[in-house]
């Protein structure tokens, strides 16, 4: 356990390290990866924990985007840590609201409503222009951060965001670990593997799905929040149906089995992006094609195909302890 | 004394299709109350609205007295009923330890419980163990649900039934589809984790309905036919007409 401990710490300082081994280029690719882990691992609290399959999943991401930019232009002396804040109690509130409406359905049609409430906000977000500035989107301007003790964040470089972004994300993904292992976390998995014997057992389906609803809305304003503050804009394609998928997809390559599955996928897809339109403008051609061989031999997703009970895993066992085997 | 579950003037209909014509039924505390009837006679849907699953068209169901007709599930849960399922009805991806384990955090109320460990819960660990063991699935603990065999799958179902100590126990066949070996286990089982409940329940095989109920309900076309001890039935020219036939003989040898 201790040993567990401190490796985790380990890895921690080691993530903190990474700007000064990755050059600026990279290190704007590792605050990417960062918030949009956060962003599939939210993702995948409704749909791998809670049997949620979402299509609008980037409302609450835009939501998100778009109080952190509002905050941090209206509101006089607004910090990045408030402006998260705000997000983060707005995408809880969208959160509420869409969820109310939407758990009650089951599947296909729990889908479509989530794809419904999307696009009525990226609808709101194209036409309010007052407010939005519709297609051009909100210039975000990032204020320094000043820390106890006198240090001073200057979010405008890449080091200094990418702590920020890190400490954010470590902690969201360490409220939702913790989530998964609790009662709770129980009661959401059981809503995604029988939620009507969950109801003859006393548990609330509707408040259960409704609860871990908010909380994965709340995770992704976050995410959301990060990504306008990173990119200094945030406009209507925050909440487009393209950012909905996209997360399925990271959540999917990842593995949707796994807690951190769908943060790997996250980084993995942006790596392959990265490189495929490098190499080709047809990248997104190649990308399809990915998904559609991972949905169709590999739903589980790397952790799947890597985990210990993973058929590549579990190949190498078998012809490595070949008397192992009949155990 | 009030009855513990007392069902009156039941009617339901599924899109013209009649079901329940006006059942009444009342099971005192304690009593082992068996329903029974041909297939189609109503039972289940019977079950079903009396567990919230589905509101009756007219009707009242009273739990000790209170009125719980069209309740939400969970909430007729909390009061105190459990049921088990014709069709087994379990948490197929988890094993049989998360499975009860998940029956036994709801019993305690723990429901919303956002902050502790679940895992690390020495107390729920204990008494979901004390409920495996009693079911005799101690040996199964880590095996997903899904990998049991089916008379294994049947225990677990009673399993979560009785794991949040309800006082007042649905078994819808309990039986189904066990052969000779498991319903005598089956049939053990049930009598040993009811012990002090109120139970009722839907059975087709009358050996087992002879020999666990002191009590018994005839429905015939969505009315109850007659409703008295075993003896009582068995005897009944118009129960056996009705229903039973060589059945009833062969059960009472």
């Amino acid at each position: 356990m201790s040993q567990r401990r401190l490796g985790m710490a380990a890895a921690v300082a080691a993530l903190y390290a990474l700007p000064w081994v990755l050059d600026t280029v990279r290190l704007r690719m590792a605050i990417e990866i960062l918030y949009f882990g956060l962003f599939a691992v939210s993702f995948n609290l409704l749909f791998g924990y809670a049997g949620l399959l979402s299509f609008g999943h980037a409302a609450t991401f835009g939501v998100g985007g778009y109080t952190l930019g509002l905050v941090l232009r209206h509101v006089e002396g607004a910090s990045v840590p408030l402006a998260l804040l705000a997000a983060a109690a707005a995408g809880g509130l969208a959160g509420l609201v869409i969820g109310f409406f939407c758990v009650r359905l089951r599947g296909t049609y729990f889908a479509l409503l989530t794809l419904a409430f999307s696009q009525f906000l990226f609808a709101v977000a194209l036409k309010w222009r007052e407010v939005t500035r519709g297609d051009d989107g909100l210039s975000v301007s990032v204020p320094d951060l000043a820390l106890p003790g006198g240090l001073v964040l200057r979010l405008g470089q890449a080091p200094h965001f990418y702590w920020l972004a890190l400490t954010v994300v470590l902690l969201a993904l360490g409220a939702a670990w913790r989530f998964t292992r609790t009662p709770l976390g129980n009661a959401v998995v059981l809503m995604r593997e029988n939620d009507e014997r969950a109801a003859f057992l006393g548990y609330n389906v509707f408040g259960t799905k409704l609860i871990v609803f908010t909380f994965a809305a709340v995770l992704a304003a976050v995410a959301g929040a990060l990504f306008a503050a990173f990119q200094r804009l945030i406009s209507p394609s925050a909440l487009d149906l393209p950012m909905s998928t996209e997360v399925v997809f990271m959540a999917i390559l990842g593995g949707t089995g796994a807690f951190l599955g769908p943060f790997l996928g996250a980084a993995v897809y942006m790596l392959i992006q990265n490189w495929l339109s490098e190499a080709t403008e047809h990248w997104p051609f190649f990308i399809g094609l990915l998904f559609v061989l991972m949905i169709l031999y590999a739903h589980q997703g790397l952790t799947g195909l890597l985990g210990r009970q993973g058929p590549l895993r579990r190949r190498w066992t078998a012809r490595r302890l070949p008397a192992e085997e009949p155990a | 004394m009030t009855a513990a579950l007392e069902v009156r003037d039941i009617h339901h209909d599924f899109g013209g299709l009649v079901v329940l014509q006006g059942v009444d039924l009342a099971v005192r505390e304690g009593e082992r109350h068996a329903i029974i009837g041909p297939n189609g006679a109503g039972k289940s849907t019977l079950f079903n609205i009396i567990t919230g699953r589905l509101r009756p068209r007219r009707g009242h169901v009273l739990y000790r007295g209170r009125d719980i007709t069209g309740a939400a599930p969970h909430r007729v849960a909390r009061q105190g009923i459990g049921r088990s399922f014709q069709i087994i009805n379990i948490f197929p991806r988890l094993t049989v330890f998360q499975n009860v384990r998940s029956a036994v955090v709801s019993r305690r109320g723990r429901r919303l419980d956002a902050w502790s460990l679940l895992d690390r819960d020495a107390e729920i660990t204990r008494e979901t163990e004390m409920v495996l063991e009693l079911l005799g699935l101690a040996d199964r603990r880590d095996t997903p649900a899904s990998a049991l065999s089916y008379g294994e799958q049947r225990e677990l179902e009673i399993a979560l039934t009785v794991a949040v100590q309800p006082d007042l126990v649905l078994l819808d066949e309990p039986t189904a589809g066990l052969n000779a070996e498991d319903t005598r286990r089956a049939v053990a089982l049930i009598r040993r984790v009811t012990e002090g409940k109120t139970l009722v329940m839907v059975e087709h095989d009358m050996d087992v309905v002879f020999t666990l109920a002191d009590r018994i309900s005839v429905i015939h076309y969505g009315r109850v036919l007659a409703s008295g001890p075993p003896d009582a039935i068995r005897t009944s020219e118009e129960v056996r007409r009705a229903y039973l036939g060589r059945k009833a003989g062969a059960a009472g040898r």
